[in-house]
């Protein structure tokens, strides 16, 4: 049977998503990309913007207004966030875990 | 220009239509004649709709939902898909892009394809990049440039002529030709293989025989088969099945065994390391636990560091035996290095047969039989045999210990390598 993904498995997989869209990406097609609904997604994206893993970035209408549209990108911190967590997981790999 | 719009639930029996079509959702297209489709301009697809023929259009986008194509799909610039796209068939455009997944019979894009989610292709897939969030699946071979995957990837073997990034999983069932190999994972290859360099960070296990300029693997490494490399760095287990040949260093600081010869330039070896023969053109630097070769060692000098056990005949123009740690300080930076110098600290060198031009033994080593033009012996070491034809130096009486006296001889027997 397929273990369920942790938390951290999430946010990893969140963060290799949004790594995709550099110029940002919008909640739903992350979501779609993930495979987890919008309205969990948006409180996990919450969580990775508050830990600066992810920007929030507010897109503006054709007059310049923040029209409660957002885009989604990876940070420095987050890059680095998942470049440990592969690694820690390779590692897990290579002792059978 | 004549734009045609399909309403919500209908279904539309359609040759050609020349300028843009707009599909609501679960609208249906079928073909009028000759089971194609074309489309002038641009297919707009509001959410799940379903195409049941071949279809062409310039470009295609699909807002929501999942785009069922039972035939093939041509696109002639981008295809934007935000969520779901199946296509029975083969689907090529010139540039993909899918929010969601993408499972296709085959796959041809000249530019890149680009899916946050999923890829399954039941055949092959061409592209001129792939970039996957989550996993690929191809049953049949690849070709494409660059290949970046966020999870797990699996391939039926192909080309990849750039990089490979896969950061939990590759496995290729058929042989692969590639550029760099960069898993953080697992990554697992098939007989026949060949690339410029696999780095991985969990295991690299390979099926049989392996061909890679460059190979460095944190965790463990199997090849089932010969091994043939530029250069090695294995820093956890390198079990080899077959022999093991190699034009630049072999360096392993974890557990290395090899079942037939080990050839090659340099070799370094920290921790244990087991080889049926090893010939070797330029230094072996062994420190650590053992090396141990049933046929012998053969190098143009040989050093052994301070605790080191060395079974089977060592062949070279110089020895050092019981060297300080010293001579390997450029490992010392790496937790294998200092491993290695933990472990050793407080035992005594020990090696069996020497054959040589020059030896050294350093203090408190021990070997069983010496067969060299020149030998010099520091205090605290034993030797069952020591034969030299032209210099002996030892240490004073009482601090070293022979077997039998040291003994000038005019020639020394053949060397066994």
């Amino acid at each position: 049977m397929k273990s369920k993904r942790t938390k951290v498995d999430l946010y990893a997989t969140i963060l290799e998503v949004i790594r995709r869209y550099p110029e940002g990406g919008r909640v739903t097609r992350i979501s779609y990309g993930v495979g987890v609904p919008v309205d969990r997604l948006k409180v996990m994206l919450e969580a990775l913007s508050a830990n600066g893993l992810v920007r929030k970035i507010a897109a503006e209408d054709e007059e310049g207004e923040e029209g409660g549209v957002y885009y989604y990108a990876v940070t420095a911190r987050g890059l680095e966030f998942l470049e440990t967590y592969w690694k820690m997981k390779g590692f897990l790999a290579a002792f059978g875990a | 220009m004549s734009d045609l719009r399909v309403e919500k639930g209908a279904t539309a029996r359609l040759d050609h239509v020349e300028g843009d079509l707009m599909v609501s959702s679960n609208g249906r297209i079928t073909a009028a004649k000759g089971g194609l489709v074309t489309v002038s301009g641009s297919a707009h697809f509001e959410s799940n709709a379903e195409v049941d023929c071949d279809f062409q259009c310039d470009s295609l986008t699909v807002e929501r939902g999942t785009l069922r194509s039972t035939g093939n799909l041509v696109v002639n610039r981008e295809a934007d898909v935000a969520h779901t796209l199946r296509v029975e068939g083969k689907f090529s455009a010139q540039r993909i892009e899918v929010g969601g997944r993408m499972y296709a019979g085959s796959v041809s894009c000249s530019g890149p394809v680009r899916v946050g989610g999923i890829v399954e292709v039941a055949e092959t897939l061409e592209a001129g990049s792939v970039d996957v969030g989550g996993k690929v699946s191809v049953k049949g071979p690849v070709k494409t440039k660059d290949f970046d995957v966020g999870g797990k990837a699996e391939v039926g073997g192909g080309s990849i002529s750039g990089r490979v990034n896969v950061k939990g999983v590759f496995a290729s069932s058929g042989p692969l030709e590639f550029g760099e190999l960069q898993v953080y994972g697992k990554c697992t290859l098939p007989a026949g293989c060949k690339g410029q360099k696999v780095s991985a960070y969990g295991k690299l296990s390979v099926g049989g025989a392996f061909t890679c300029e460059e190979i460095k693997v944190e965790g463990f490494t199997e090849v089932r088969g010969d091994c043939s490399a530029g250069n090695i760095v294995a820093n956890g287990w390198l079990r080899v099945h077959g022999s093991l040949a190699f034009s630049g260093t072999l360096e392993t600081s974890g557990q290395g065994e090899v079942r037939d010869d080990v050839r090659g330039a340099d070799l370094r070896v920290g921790g244990r390391f087991r080889a049926r023969k090893v010939i070797l053109t330029n230094k072996a630097e062994v420190a650590g636990e053992f090396l141990e070769t049933q046929q012998g060692l053969k190098a143009k000098s040989v050093t052994v560091g301070s605790g080191t056990t060395c079974r089977g005949p060592i062949v070279a123009e110089r020895v050092e035996l019981g060297s300080s740690l010293v001579s390997f300080a450029n490992w010392g930076t790496s937790w294998a290095g200092q491993s290695i110098r933990i472990r050793a600290i407080g035992r005594m060198t020990n090696v069996e047969d020497v054959y040589g031009g020059e030896v050294v033994l350093e203090k408190n080593s021990r070997c069983k039989r010496i067969f060299a033009n020149r030998v010099q012996v520091a205090e605290g070491c034993t030797a069952e045999q020591v034969s030299y034809t032209d210099e002996f130096r030892g240490a004073p009486k009482g601090r070293t210990f022979f077997t039998r006296q040291p003994e000038k001889v005019d020639s020394l027997p053949p060397f066994p390598l």
